[in-house]
């Protein structure tokens, strides 16, 4: 073959592939103005109509699509929008779904397509090894509207932006925040908005009040960790990673703020923080003591399995609000809402959420915590489980009971061995026949 | 006709002779005296002083031995009997319809007190030291798929039954087929002295593997067993030592003995090269072969050196073999037993505390 035939073959070759592109995307308009027709219409609008056509985004396999196998995920949009991506993937949003995320490769309501959340194609290797007991206990539908709605922002740009508008104007408003970061465990929204930021934002506008974007995604960042020195789990950051995102986080607030002045408060949340999880502390050692004692109401053993951890009495960020005692309830309440009121009201200097929807709940939960400690601390046994009166009643069961609360004790390291040894010789002495 | 007459005599005198020719006895100087006949199963239980013996013979008798009269208890052939050790309650099982027991609880004056059925086919009656009466037992279900093999323990008394999960493997179908009429032989159940602690052959089927046995260790009183070791399908004998510490165990190579304990605890005044021990009608002291009845024959032993011994169909009563076999209840000793098991006092604390109470 001649080359000028060759070069007629691949002309006539491009020319056929561009048809059909063109034929695809026509073809996608044309009827998806019938079956879509906002989402059509909203990328007519957008500024992406100029450049992409549907099958840039969407791919040209209809079947996949239809069967929702062809997720625009981040990746997608990452391709043109390259600084955003990876900007993304660096913040605490693009853990968002890790955080939320279980492996349901072993539920019986398991959708295959979850698996791409987790895994490369091809991999059976997770991203990351992050589990969420809380999504485990859900339902289906549960885990795909109270979990994954906002956890698959990790993965999806339109969690944000929405799906084919592209117009800033509905990202840049704090609203757009307001979807997630609301609510009882974390509301951002309602503590700014009710703030003085907030009020002169509503009232002035943003030149007068800063919105959620301007403080923590300054010029159009994707990084929403900037200047925030707490993790998810509000571990206050340490050494260069603290001070990194402190100097961050001063340099936003010294565009209205004096420098002293925006140090000194910052660090006045920081000791509210540190003030607030030591009435953690002091609620989380009187429930360990009583699952100790065993006197946890149902026990440990009387409760449905930990999906990640079994029989333990679990007061971390795997914790779940059910099949647990009325204690641990009330615990769940001052760690996952009583303290993030207040905290977060705190650094976003709101007076209301940091002192009464927070600390003051937070003391107030914990006296009720005492309370209900000392309730269970009297409650007859005969009451929570039947005493074999054949297993050595009197002095022999309660040594039985003081032995098994100092070997729980021993075992999670609440006391060391020589604590341990010592204790249980005081107790051994009280043998008879001896 | 009177050579032939005479030459019968002989060979009858002679025959007779033979039969009753005394047992050897254990130690010279003290015969076996004949106390009462016996089936063929030589199963009989005497009470704590030894005055009643319950007999398998023609069904069940209440042999009382000072007015050497016996009365039937039950016509039906008993399976297992044990005392309970204040001598009050005589247990007895029988084999039931659908591989149940009937297991009944007799006054000492042969009263029936209780009756139960177990769904189980029994392995082992016994009473604690405590006075708990134990049967354990197992049920195999065959279905299409598989069987479901579980092994029981049952605790009963007047006023209630209560059931204890030992065990339960799924076995593959033809497994379950081979092994459901030699279970009996191939799940032995063997209780420490005390009768608070239990050690058991669990079959285990695992789908990517061949059977095995798993052997397990377990307080009753406390909820989970613990793995001793692993054995490759067979027939196999368990047997505790005097202090319940450890466990011999008989198999087809040979014969071992497992500590369950690393601070092995020795009884006050006793030596194992002292111990008297019976195993399949052999007697030994030590590892020393005393007398060999034969693998049928079956002995009790008392307090006192007397003892009992079944067979060829005879009950004797022979004295003389002390042995250091009279565990006593001491309700320190129990619990710290299961609080040894529990983890919550060492090996080290616990034989300390116990030679402290031996003292």
């Amino acid at each position: 073959m001649s080359l000028s035939l060759r070069l007629l073959c691949l002309i006539a070759l491009g020319l056929g592939l561009g048809f059909v592109n063109m034929a695809w995307s026509d073809d996608c308009v044309e009827c998806h103005k019938k079956v879509t027709p906002a989402a059509v219409n909203q990328w007519q609008e957008s500024a992406h109509a100029e450049k992409l056509d549907c099958t840039d985004c969407h791919g040209k396999d209809h079947e996949a699509i239809v069967a929702g196998e062809a997720f625009v995920d981040a990746k997608v949009c990452g391709r043109c929008h390259e600084k955003a991506f990876h900007e993304h993937v660096a913040s605490k949003h693009g853990m968002g779904l890790h955080s939320g995320w279980g492996c349901t490769r072993n539920l019986d309501t398991r959708d295959p397509r979850e698996c791409a959340f987790c895994h490369e194609e091809g991999s059976t290797r997770p991203k990351t090894t992050v589990q969420c007991a809380r999504f485990l206990t859900q339902t289906a539908e549960m885990r795909s509207l109270g979990c994954n709605r906002c956890h698959q922002v990790e993965n999806s740009c339109a969690s944000c932006h929405t799906n084919h508008i592209t117009d800033l104007a509905a990202v840049r408003a704090p609203e757009s925040c307001a979807t997630c970061h609301m609510g009882p465990d974390h509301p951002q929204w309602e503590m700014w908005q009710t703030s003085r930021h907030g009020v002169l934002s509503a009232t002035l506008g943003e030149s007068a009040g800063p919105t959620c974007q301007r403080c923590h995604m300054p010029e159009g960042s994707h990084d929403i960790s900037f200047g925030v020195t707490m993790s998810p789990a509000m571990v206050q950051l340490s050494g260069e990673e603290f001070d990194q995102r402190r100097r961050e986080m001063l340099g936003i607030c010294v565009q209205c703020h004096g420098q002293s002045f925006s140090e000194r408060e910052l660090k006045s949340a920081d000791a509210i923080l540190a003030q607030s999880k030591k009435l953690i502390m002091e609620a989380e050692v009187i429930i360990r003591d009583l699952a100790d004692r065993d006197l946890l109401v149902p026990s440990l053993q009387e409760r449905p399995h930990h999906p990640l951890r079994d029989r333990e009495l679990v007061l971390d960020g795997q914790m779940l609000y059910e099949d647990i005692s009325h204690i641990e309830r009330l615990f769940f309440k001052m760690k996952k809402y009583d303290l993030a009121k207040t905290v977060k009201g705190a650094f976003h200097q709101n007076p209301a959420y940091t002192h009464w929807y927070g600390n003051a709940e937070l003391k107030m939960t914990l006296a009720d915590i005492k309370a209900e400690a000392a309730r269970l601390k009297n409650v007859p046994q005969s009451l929570t489980e039947p005493v074999d009166s054949r297993a050595g009643d009197g002095l022999y069961l309660s040594l039985e009971e003081e032995l098994k609360i100092l070997k729980r004790k021993h075992d999670r390291g609440a006391i060391s061995d020589d604590e341990y040894g010592e204790a249980k010789q005081l107790l051994l002495k009280q043998l008879p026949n001896k | 006709m009177k050579r032939l007459l005479f030459f019968c005599l002989i060979i009858f005198a002679l025959a007779t002779s033979c039969v009753k020719a005394p047992l050897p006895a254990p130690i010279t100087g003290h015969p076996l005296l004949p106390l009462a006949d016996i089936d063929n199963s030589g199963l009989f239980a005497a009470n704590p002083d030894g005055t009643k013996i319950a007999i398998a013979r023609d069904g069940l008798s209440l042999f009382d031995v000072n007015s050497k009269t016996a009365h039937d208890l039950s016509l039906k052939k008993p399976v297992a009997l044990a005392w309970s050790p204040d001598g009050l309650l005589l247990a007895v099982a029988f084999e039931g319809a659908d591989y149940e027991t009937e297991l009944l609880l007799y006054s000492a004056d042969g009263r029936i007190l209780k009756e139960t059925s177990l769904p189980v086919v029994l392995s082992q009656l016994v009473w604690s030291r405590r006075g708990d009466l134990l049967a354990a037992g197992f049920a195999l279900k065959i279905y299409t798929f598989g069987g479901n093999l579980r092994q029981l323990l049952y605790t009963v008394d007047l006023d209630s039954v209560e059931e204890i999960l030992l065990s339960d493997s799924t076995l593959r179908p033809a497994l379950a087929r081979q092994v459901k009429p030699l279970l009996h032989n191939l799940l032995p159940v063997a209780f420490s002295p005390q009768g608070d602690e239990l050690v058991f052959l669990r079959l285990h089927d695992p789908p990517e593997f061949s059977a095995y046995f798993q052997m397990l260790y377990r307080n009753w009183q406390v909820d989970s067993a613990r793995e001793l070791d692993k054995f490759p399908l067979q027939a196999m004998a368990l047997d505790w030592n005097l202090n319940g510490d450890s466990i011999r165990i008989q198999s087809e190579t040979g014969q071992q003995t497992l500590k369950l304990w690393p601070a092995e605890v020795q009884a006050m005044g006793s030596s194992s090269a002292e111990e008297y021990r019976f195993h399949n009608g052999q007697l030994y002291r030590g590892s020393q072969l005393v007398v060999d009845w034969g693998d049928d024959a079956q002995i009790q032993w008392f307090a006192d050196g007397t003892f009992l011994l079944a067979v060829n169909r005879q009950l004797y009563r022979g004295s003389g073999l002390l042995k250091n076999s009279a565990i006593t209840y001491n309700e320190t000793d129990w619990n710290l037993r299961r609080w040894r098991y529990e983890e919550l006092v060492t090996p080290e604390e616990y034989k300390k505390l116990r030679q402290e109470i031996d003292k």
